[in-house]
Protein backbone atom coordinates (compact mmCIF):
# COMPACT_ATOMS: atom_id res chain seq x y z
CA UNK A 1 0.00 0.00 0.00
CA UNK A 2 1.33 3.37 -0.93
CA UNK A 3 1.91 5.93 1.84
CA UNK A 4 -0.25 9.01 1.45
CA UNK A 5 1.22 12.20 2.99
CA UNK A 6 -1.06 14.10 5.39
CA UNK A 7 -1.55 17.64 4.02
CA UNK A 8 -2.69 19.38 7.30
CA UNK A 9 0.21 18.69 9.69
CA UNK A 10 1.49 22.29 9.90
CA UNK A 11 -2.00 23.71 10.19
CA UNK A 12 -2.68 21.30 13.03
CA UNK A 13 0.52 22.33 14.75
CA UNK A 14 -0.39 26.01 14.41
CA UNK A 15 -3.89 25.42 15.76
CA UNK A 16 -2.43 23.53 18.73
CA UNK A 17 -0.03 26.40 19.43
CA UNK A 18 -2.84 28.95 19.32
CA UNK A 19 -4.92 26.81 21.70
CA UNK A 20 -1.97 26.62 24.10
CA UNK A 21 -1.50 30.42 23.90
CA UNK A 22 -5.20 30.99 24.54
CA UNK A 23 -4.99 28.62 27.51
CA UNK A 24 -2.29 30.86 29.05
CA UNK A 25 -4.65 33.86 29.17
CA UNK A 26 -6.76 32.67 32.14
CA UNK A 27 -3.50 31.87 33.93
CA UNK A 28 -2.23 35.44 33.49
CA UNK A 29 -5.50 37.31 34.06
CA UNK A 30 -5.87 36.80 37.85
CA UNK A 31 -2.22 37.74 38.45
CA UNK A 32 -2.74 40.98 36.59
CA UNK A 33 -5.67 41.83 38.89
CA UNK A 34 -3.76 40.70 42.00
CA UNK A 35 -0.71 42.79 41.07
CA UNK A 36 -2.85 45.85 40.37
CA UNK A 37 -4.61 45.48 43.74
CA UNK A 38 -1.32 45.02 45.58
CA UNK A 39 0.15 48.08 43.85
CA UNK A 40 -2.97 50.08 44.78
CA UNK A 41 -2.59 49.09 48.45
CA UNK A 42 1.08 50.12 48.35
CA UNK A 43 0.17 53.49 46.83
CA UNK A 44 -2.53 54.06 49.47
CA UNK A 45 -0.06 53.29 52.27
CA UNK A 46 2.44 55.67 50.71
CA UNK A 47 -0.26 58.35 50.39
CA UNK A 48 -1.04 57.89 54.09
CA UNK A 49 2.63 58.46 54.98
CA UNK A 50 2.87 61.48 52.66
CA UNK A 51 -0.30 63.07 54.13
CA UNK A 52 1.31 63.05 57.58
CA UNK A 53 4.45 64.71 56.18
CA UNK A 54 2.35 67.34 54.37
CA UNK A 55 0.42 68.14 57.54
CA UNK A 56 3.61 68.52 59.60
CA UNK A 57 5.12 70.80 56.91
CA UNK A 58 1.90 72.84 56.96
CA UNK A 59 2.27 73.29 60.74
CA UNK A 60 5.86 74.41 60.25
CA UNK A 61 4.90 76.97 57.55
CA UNK A 62 2.08 78.37 59.71
CA UNK A 63 4.34 78.69 62.74
CA UNK A 64 7.12 80.45 60.83
CA UNK A 65 4.46 82.75 59.23
CA UNK A 66 5.61 81.61 55.80
CA UNK A 67 1.90 80.98 55.21
CA UNK A 68 -0.88 83.27 56.39
CA UNK A 69 -3.67 81.71 58.40
CA UNK A 70 -5.70 80.29 56.78
CA UNK A 71 -3.55 80.13 53.62
CA UNK A 72 -6.59 79.92 51.34
CA UNK A 73 -10.32 80.67 51.45
CA UNK A 74 -12.24 78.37 53.79
CA UNK A 75 -14.09 75.61 51.95
CA UNK A 76 -12.18 76.13 48.70
CA UNK A 77 -10.47 73.12 47.17
CA UNK A 78 -7.05 74.13 45.85
CA UNK A 79 -4.17 72.13 44.37
CA UNK A 80 -1.30 71.75 46.80
CA UNK A 81 2.17 72.72 45.66
CA UNK A 82 4.34 69.82 46.81
CA UNK A 83 7.21 67.55 45.83
CA UNK A 84 5.32 64.28 46.23
CA UNK A 85 2.82 64.38 43.35
CA UNK A 86 5.50 63.49 40.81
CA UNK A 87 6.52 60.41 42.80
CA UNK A 88 2.99 59.32 43.62
CA UNK A 89 0.19 58.32 41.33
CA UNK A 90 -1.97 61.08 42.80
CA UNK A 91 -2.65 64.81 42.37
CA UNK A 92 -2.99 66.41 45.79
CA UNK A 93 -5.61 69.01 46.72
CA UNK A 94 -6.28 70.66 50.05
CA UNK A 95 -9.32 72.24 51.65
CA UNK A 96 -9.50 74.26 54.88
CA UNK A 97 -12.66 74.32 56.93
CA UNK A 98 -13.85 75.60 60.25
CA UNK A 99 -16.18 73.57 62.46
CA UNK A 100 -17.14 74.83 65.90
CA UNK A 101 -13.91 76.79 66.45
CA UNK A 102 -11.77 73.89 65.24
CA UNK A 103 -10.00 74.25 61.92
CA UNK A 104 -9.69 71.15 59.80
CA UNK A 105 -7.36 70.51 56.89
CA UNK A 106 -8.34 67.80 54.44
CA UNK A 107 -5.91 66.48 51.87
CA UNK A 108 -7.53 64.91 48.82
CA UNK A 109 -5.44 62.49 46.81
CA UNK A 110 -6.96 62.29 43.34
CA UNK A 111 -5.59 59.36 41.30
CA UNK A 112 -4.04 60.23 37.97
CA UNK A 113 -5.68 57.09 36.55
CA UNK A 114 -9.46 57.37 36.62
CA UNK A 115 -10.18 53.77 37.63
CA UNK A 116 -8.42 54.15 41.01
CA UNK A 117 -10.28 55.53 44.00
CA UNK A 118 -9.52 58.89 45.60
CA UNK A 119 -8.32 59.19 49.20
CA UNK A 120 -8.81 61.82 51.85
CA UNK A 121 -6.96 62.49 55.08
CA UNK A 122 -8.35 64.94 57.60
CA UNK A 123 -6.43 66.73 60.35
CA UNK A 124 -7.46 69.31 62.88
CA UNK A 125 -5.84 72.36 64.39
CA UNK A 126 -7.07 73.04 67.90
CA UNK A 127 -7.88 76.50 69.21
CA UNK A 128 -4.83 76.20 71.49
CA UNK A 129 -2.60 75.97 68.43
CA UNK A 130 -4.36 78.83 66.64
CA UNK A 131 -3.92 81.04 69.70
CA UNK A 132 -0.24 80.15 70.13
CA UNK A 133 0.66 80.66 66.49
CA UNK B 1 9.61 -6.33 6.47
CA UNK B 2 8.21 -3.21 4.91
CA UNK B 3 10.26 -0.02 5.04
CA UNK B 4 7.69 2.52 6.23
CA UNK B 5 8.35 6.26 5.78
CA UNK B 6 7.80 8.71 8.64
CA UNK B 7 4.52 10.65 8.24
CA UNK B 8 6.30 14.05 8.91
CA UNK B 9 8.95 15.75 6.86
CA UNK B 10 12.16 16.95 8.55
CA UNK B 11 11.18 20.58 7.97
CA UNK B 12 7.87 20.02 9.78
CA UNK B 13 9.61 18.43 12.74
CA UNK B 14 12.12 21.31 12.97
CA UNK B 15 9.37 23.93 12.73
CA UNK B 16 7.22 22.17 15.35
CA UNK B 17 10.21 21.86 17.70
CA UNK B 18 11.02 25.57 17.27
CA UNK B 19 7.42 26.47 17.92
CA UNK B 20 7.29 24.31 21.06
CA UNK B 21 10.57 25.79 22.30
CA UNK B 22 9.24 29.33 21.67
CA UNK B 23 6.08 28.65 23.63
CA UNK B 24 8.02 27.01 26.48
CA UNK B 25 10.52 29.89 26.58
CA UNK B 26 7.75 32.49 26.68
CA UNK B 27 5.97 30.59 29.45
CA UNK B 28 9.14 30.17 31.50
CA UNK B 29 10.02 33.87 31.01
CA UNK B 30 6.56 34.83 32.17
CA UNK B 31 6.77 32.63 35.29
CA UNK B 32 10.20 34.05 36.10
CA UNK B 33 8.89 37.60 35.70
CA UNK B 34 5.91 36.67 37.88
CA UNK B 35 8.12 35.23 40.63
CA UNK B 36 10.45 38.28 40.61
CA UNK B 37 7.55 40.76 40.61
CA UNK B 38 5.85 38.84 43.40
CA UNK B 39 9.04 38.90 45.48
CA UNK B 40 9.52 42.65 44.90
CA UNK B 41 5.91 43.51 45.71
CA UNK B 42 6.06 41.29 48.80
CA UNK B 43 9.19 43.11 49.99
CA UNK B 44 7.66 46.56 49.28
CA UNK B 45 4.47 45.53 51.07
CA UNK B 46 6.37 44.32 54.10
CA UNK B 47 8.19 47.67 54.32
CA UNK B 48 5.05 49.75 53.71
CA UNK B 49 3.03 47.84 56.32
CA UNK B 50 5.91 48.06 58.83
CA UNK B 51 6.13 51.84 58.34
CA UNK B 52 2.35 52.18 58.64
CA UNK B 53 2.31 50.07 61.82
CA UNK B 54 5.21 52.08 63.26
CA UNK B 55 3.56 55.41 62.41
CA UNK B 56 0.29 54.26 63.93
CA UNK B 57 1.87 52.89 67.12
CA UNK B 58 4.03 55.97 67.70
CA UNK B 59 1.05 58.29 67.07
CA UNK B 60 -0.92 56.29 69.63
CA UNK B 61 1.83 56.41 72.27
CA UNK B 62 2.97 60.00 71.70
CA UNK B 63 -0.59 61.32 71.82
CA UNK B 64 -0.66 60.14 75.45
CA UNK B 65 2.49 61.76 76.82
CA UNK B 66 1.57 62.25 80.49
CA UNK B 67 3.17 63.68 83.59
CA UNK B 68 4.75 61.28 86.05
CA UNK B 69 6.40 61.65 89.47
CA UNK B 70 10.01 62.59 88.84
CA UNK B 71 11.36 62.82 92.39
CA UNK B 72 10.64 61.81 95.98
CA UNK B 73 8.56 64.95 96.50
CA UNK B 74 6.06 63.48 94.02
CA UNK B 75 6.59 66.47 91.75
CA UNK B 76 5.00 65.55 88.44
CA UNK B 77 6.31 66.45 85.01
CA UNK B 78 6.05 65.01 81.51
CA UNK B 79 9.28 63.37 80.52
CA UNK B 80 10.33 64.01 76.94
CA UNK B 81 13.92 64.31 75.80
CA UNK B 82 16.49 62.92 73.40
CA UNK B 83 19.60 61.15 74.68
CA UNK B 84 22.66 60.62 72.53
CA UNK B 85 23.73 57.31 70.99
CA UNK B 86 25.46 54.86 73.33
CA UNK B 87 28.35 53.44 71.31
CA UNK B 88 28.13 49.64 71.06
CA UNK B 89 24.71 49.55 72.75
CA UNK B 90 22.48 51.51 70.39
CA UNK B 91 22.62 52.57 66.75
CA UNK B 92 20.58 55.74 67.26
CA UNK B 93 19.81 58.44 69.79
CA UNK B 94 17.14 57.40 72.31
CA UNK B 95 13.90 59.28 72.82
CA UNK B 96 12.68 59.06 76.42
CA UNK B 97 9.08 59.93 77.24
CA UNK B 98 6.44 59.26 79.86
CA UNK B 99 3.11 58.05 78.49
CA UNK B 100 -0.18 56.70 79.68
CA UNK B 101 -0.60 53.01 78.89
CA UNK B 102 -4.04 51.46 78.98
CA UNK B 103 -3.47 47.82 79.83
CA UNK B 104 -5.43 45.01 81.47
CA UNK B 105 -2.40 44.18 83.61
CA UNK B 106 -2.31 46.38 86.76
CA UNK B 107 1.50 46.48 86.60
CA UNK B 108 1.52 47.96 83.10
CA UNK B 109 -1.53 50.20 83.45
CA UNK B 110 -0.92 53.88 84.09
CA UNK B 111 2.00 56.15 83.33
CA UNK B 112 5.10 54.34 82.05
CA UNK B 113 8.55 55.51 81.15
CA UNK B 114 9.27 54.73 77.50
CA UNK B 115 12.44 54.68 75.45
CA UNK B 116 12.50 54.56 71.65
CA UNK B 117 15.81 53.44 70.17
CA UNK B 118 17.56 51.14 67.67
CA UNK B 119 19.58 48.44 69.41
CA UNK B 120 22.87 46.93 68.28
CA UNK B 121 20.95 44.15 66.46
CA UNK B 122 19.23 46.74 64.23
CA UNK B 123 15.85 46.39 65.96
CA UNK B 124 13.71 49.47 66.50
CA UNK B 125 12.41 49.02 70.03
CA UNK B 126 10.17 50.74 72.52
CA UNK B 127 11.25 49.75 76.03
CA UNK B 128 8.79 50.55 78.81
CA UNK B 129 9.21 50.62 82.58
CA UNK B 130 6.50 51.09 85.25
CA UNK B 131 8.75 53.76 86.74
CA UNK B 132 5.99 55.45 88.75
CA UNK B 133 5.62 52.21 90.78
CA UNK B 134 9.31 51.85 91.57
CA UNK B 135 8.67 51.99 95.33
CA UNK B 136 6.42 48.89 95.19
CA UNK B 137 8.82 46.79 93.12
CA UNK B 138 11.98 44.99 94.16
CA UNK B 139 13.12 44.51 90.60
CA UNK B 140 12.10 46.95 87.88
CA UNK B 141 10.55 44.92 85.03
CA UNK B 142 11.00 46.04 81.46
CA UNK B 143 8.73 45.43 78.49
CA UNK B 144 10.36 45.39 75.04
CA UNK B 145 8.24 45.96 71.96
CA UNK B 146 10.07 45.39 68.68
CA UNK B 147 8.47 47.70 66.10
CA UNK B 148 10.76 47.02 63.14
CA UNK B 149 13.83 45.00 62.20
CA UNK B 150 16.74 45.72 59.87
CA UNK B 151 17.02 49.40 60.87
CA UNK B 152 20.53 50.76 60.37
CA UNK B 153 19.90 54.00 62.24
CA UNK B 154 17.39 56.68 63.11
CA UNK B 155 17.40 60.48 63.17
CA UNK B 156 14.89 62.79 64.83
CA UNK B 157 13.58 66.23 63.96
CA UNK B 158 11.31 68.01 66.44
CA UNK B 159 8.94 70.84 65.60
CA UNK B 160 8.63 73.36 68.46
CA UNK B 161 5.48 75.49 68.57
CA UNK B 162 5.93 77.64 71.66
CA UNK B 163 8.60 80.17 72.52
CA UNK B 164 11.14 78.76 74.99
CA UNK B 165 11.98 81.64 77.35
CA UNK B 166 15.35 80.25 78.44
CA UNK B 167 16.30 78.75 75.06
CA UNK B 168 15.98 81.47 72.42
CA UNK B 169 17.62 79.26 69.78
CA UNK B 170 14.46 77.09 69.79
CA UNK B 171 12.17 78.87 67.35
CA UNK B 172 8.53 77.95 66.73
CA UNK B 173 8.10 76.27 63.34
CA UNK B 174 11.81 75.56 62.81
CA UNK B 175 12.75 71.90 63.06
CA UNK B 176 15.46 71.07 65.58
CA UNK B 177 17.45 67.86 65.85
CA UNK B 178 17.53 67.80 69.66
CA UNK B 179 14.95 68.06 72.41
CA UNK B 180 15.87 68.71 76.03
CA UNK B 181 13.95 67.90 79.19
CA UNK B 182 14.47 71.51 80.31
CA UNK B 183 12.14 72.81 77.60
CA UNK B 184 8.79 74.03 78.91
CA UNK B 185 6.64 72.40 76.26
CA UNK B 186 6.40 69.34 74.05
CA UNK B 187 6.98 69.55 70.29
CA UNK B 188 3.91 69.65 68.08
CA UNK B 189 5.32 67.09 65.66
CA UNK B 190 8.26 64.76 65.16
CA UNK B 191 9.87 63.59 61.96
CA UNK B 192 11.75 60.31 62.20
CA UNK B 193 14.17 59.37 59.46
CA UNK B 194 14.78 55.62 59.39
CA UNK B 195 17.77 54.18 57.56
CA UNK B 196 16.56 50.86 56.11
CA UNK B 197 19.28 51.27 54.68
CA UNK B 198 17.63 53.79 52.29
CA UNK B 199 16.11 56.66 54.25
CA UNK B 200 12.36 56.66 54.85
CA UNK B 201 10.80 59.50 56.82
CA UNK B 202 7.64 59.29 58.87
CA UNK B 203 5.93 62.21 60.58
CA UNK B 204 4.04 62.05 63.86
CA UNK B 205 1.79 65.00 64.76
CA UNK B 206 1.33 65.37 68.51
CA UNK B 207 -1.79 66.87 70.16
CA UNK B 208 -3.22 69.48 70.19
CA UNK B 209 -2.96 69.01 66.40
CA UNK B 210 -3.52 65.55 65.01
CA UNK B 211 -5.42 63.37 62.59
CA UNK B 212 -9.17 63.17 62.76
CA UNK B 213 -10.19 59.62 63.56
CA UNK B 214 -13.78 59.77 62.42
Amino acid sequence: MRYKRRPFTMLEALISSIIVLIAIVPLIAPYRVIFREERRILEELEADRVAQLLFVDTLSKLLTKEWAFPPQALGEIAPLDNNFSELLNYDIYVVWQEEELIYTITYYFQPKQKEERSLEFEYFLSQEFIDAK
Amino acid sequence: MRNRRLPFSLLEIILSTMLAISILSATLYFWRWLALSEAKIHKDEELAFSLRRLQSRLSEILSDVSPMAINDNKEEKSIFFLASTEEGMTRSPSLYFSYYNDSLSPLWRGVLLGRLFVDSEKRLIIASWPYSRKEDLEVMPVHLEVLMEGVEGMEFEFLPWKEEQTFPDVKPGVFTSNWRQEYDSLPIAIKIKLLLPYPHTIAIPIPPCSRHSR
